[in-house]
Formats: structure tokens, sequence, C-alpha cells
């Protein structure tokens, strides 16, 4: 499952999505909304998105990872809009024979999502103050796959 | 040519819209987009050097050619997860 969406994520739902009898190894990864990064506070964010090269984007990334790795399923699933402290921006979920697989393939699948996918998330702080979360800058090399 | 050219976060804060339409020669590349940008958008130059740009949904680089159907995106450093 890929997916770019307002609603709120359910890990059920995502670990289910990589369910298979031939997976011993089952791992989600959901990133949260975080109260205080470096002592600034965070009351909520928002995130925005190129919606058709998100979703091109995270279909690439799980193609790339397939070929890496003996994956059996993969989900990513990110939302745009209000995320809310505490709630989840981002789920990748991976399932394999054995873990070290899928603990190594869900790492770089987040990784490169937050290299490449065009994503951006506005910080709001107490009050009301927004601010653009700093990014980073994506590197396009010639025939590259992700 | 005319290319629709979509802007993002501090690209479309800069600009104050979240497209635009630029007019280039035949036979442009991504390079002389960028560089007509900056022309028509000054205030854009410094956080243009920290963007790539997109075509039909694909990271590009700056010899990539353009056509007139092309969508163009300029994508500002990316802060998803």
């Amino acid at each position: 499952m890929i997916k770019f969406a307002a609603e709120k994520i359910d890990p059920a739902e995502v670990l289910q999505s990589v369910g298979s009898h031939s997976a011993g190894a089952n791992v989600i990864f959901l990133g949260t909304t975080r109260q205080f990064t470096s002592g600034e506070e965070t009351v909520k964010l928002e995130y925005n998105g190129y919606e058709s090269m998100v979703i091109k984007e995270l279909e690439s990334i799980r193609t790339t990872a397939m070929s890496r790795w003996p994956i059996e399923k993969c989900t990513i699933v990110h939302r745009h809009g209000t995320v809310e402290l505490g709630e989840a921006s981002v789920a990748v979920a991976v399932s394999t024979a054995h873990r070290a697989d899928s603990f190594a393939a869900a790492e770089w699948i987040l990784e490169t999502l937050k290299q490449k996918a065009p994503i951006w998330k506005q910080d709001f702080g107490p009050g009301g103050k927004t601010k653009w979360v700093k990014g980073h800058p994506v590197q396009v090399k010639d025939d590259d796959p992700t | 040519m005319k290319i629709r050219l979509l802007l993002f976060a501090l690209v479309r804060d800069s600009v104050g819209q979240s497209e635009v339409e630029l007019d280039l020669p035949e036979g442009s590349t991504v390079g002389n987009l960028r560089h007509r940008f900056v022309e028509l958008y000054p205030q854009t130059e410094v956080l243009l050097a920290g963007c790539a740009i997109s075509v039909n949904q694909k990271y590009a680089t700056d010899s990539t050619s353009l056509e007139e159907a092309h969508e163009v995106a300029i994508i500002p450093p990316v802060s998803g997860g």
C-alpha cells in the first residue's frame, strides 16, 4: 500500500497490509509529532506535498527497496494537512522472512523518503507562530532510480 | 513555448502564487528555466539555488530539455517524515 492522505494513520491496518505467511519478521515505523525540538515548542505540524509526484516517488522508493532486500510486502503511508501532537505523520511497514532485512529496509525507506519525497512541513508554535521546517535539498543525479 | 510551473512551500510564499506560466524559447532546458525564473522573481535567487526541478513528476537535471506540455515544478528542500 502506498498512500498520501489526510486521514489518521491506523497502525493496525498498516501492519495488517504487510501480512504474509512467508514472513517471519514484520517491522513498522511510525513518525509522530514531537512537542519539543531543541527547546522550541511545537503545537502541531502541517504537511503539504506535490501529491502526484509524492505517489510516484514513494512507489519508486518501494520498487528500489524490493530490489535490494527480499521483501514480501511493503507499505508506505504519509499524511498531509494537520498532524497533532502524538499523531503519526508517516508509517513504513515491511515484512521479510528474517528480521535483519526488514529492519534495514524499513530504515532505508524512511531515510530515502525524508531525502526525496516532495513534502514540506510547517511547524506551529504557541500563539500561532509558524515556520517552514528546514528541509533537505534534493540531490539529483542522472539515471537515479529513485 | 509556454511552460506551466508549479510552486511549493517557501518558493510559493516568496512569489505569492502557487503556479506561474513562463514563456521560453523552443528547445529550452531546465537550466534556461532557472535563469528565466530568477530574472522574473529575483527575490528567489538564493532560495532557488537550493531547489530541485521536476519535469512530469520526476527529478530533472539542468540539461533536461523542456516541451510545452511538460508539467514542471520547483522543489524546495523537502521535510517529509
